[in-house]
């Protein structure tokens, strides 16, 4: 099991070398990828990624732990970038192993949906356009009804 | 008691702080944001939505504070 937030880029390669498959039948991954437009269309120079780390990392390892509780796995990998990420880089990676592919996918889908939902890291999209001048236009969690461009996708 | 406060985005950017050696004379964090919002008004508008940790887990604003804790608001998640 490994949980690790990071700001070098992450790969699907090294999680699957990190990730133990002896006795698997099935491997499932999961990796978010920075898009190039916000909610709206607007295209976007990169995101940029901000960690509460201690807490995100504890958090990260705590749901891998339940994610095994809760699922006869193998094995999960859970990597996640904080800092600059360019459009089409990965900013998140899961990847599960077991012995039949039903409870990886189960598993994986966990793993992500409640990651996203309580692991304290925010993305601001940086659009194209402004991104030289060095000020971002769209932090998601503002107060709603704040900004319409600020909404979580 | 002294606690040391936290924001996170948005929240440090309004506040213009990342983190305040705080003394705090109340008792429970729901009130600590109260104090807070006094001193940066800019917090007013995030009061419904800001996410309370105490000590690296989430919390409620009923939770009691003690000397020393680490006490952390931010908004709404967004990663992955």
């Amino acid at each position: 099991m490994l949980a690790e937030l990071r700001k070098a880029p992450i790969t699907l390669e090294e999680a699957l070398e990190s990730l133990n498959r002896n006795g698997a039948g099935a491997v499932v991954t999961m990796c978010g990828l920075s898009r190039p437009t916000d909610a709206e269309g607007t295209p976007l120079s990169h995101l940029d990624y901000e960690a509460y780390r201690e807490m995100a990392e504890r958090q990260m390892e705590a749901i891998c732990s339940e994610t095994r509780r809760r699922w006869p796995i193998i094995d999960i990998v859970m990597l996640h970038r904080v800092g600059s990420v360019g459009i089409g880089e990965p900013s998140v990676i899961i990847v599960v192993a077991s012995a039949h592919r039903r409870e990886a996918f189960y598993a994986c889908q966990f793993a992500i949906d409640k990651l996203k939902e309580t692991v304290p890291i925010w993305k601001e999209e940086v659009p194209l356009q402004t991104a030289s001048s060095g000020s971002a236009k769209g932090s998601i969690g503002r107060p709603s009804g704040s900004d319409s461009k600020n909404k979580r996708p | 008691m002294r606690l040391r406060v936290r924001f996170f985005s948005a929240l440090r950017r309004v506040t213009g702080q990342s983190e305040l050696d705080y003394n705090f004379s109340g008792r429970t964090a729901g009130q600590l944001w109260d104090d807070l919002s006094q001193r940066f008004p800019e917090l007013t508008p995030f009061t419904e939505s800001r996410a309370i940790a105490v000590n690296l887990k989430h919390t409620t604003p009923g939770h009691v504070l003690k000397e020393g804790d680490e006490v952390a608001f931010f908004p709404p998640v967004s990663g992955g």
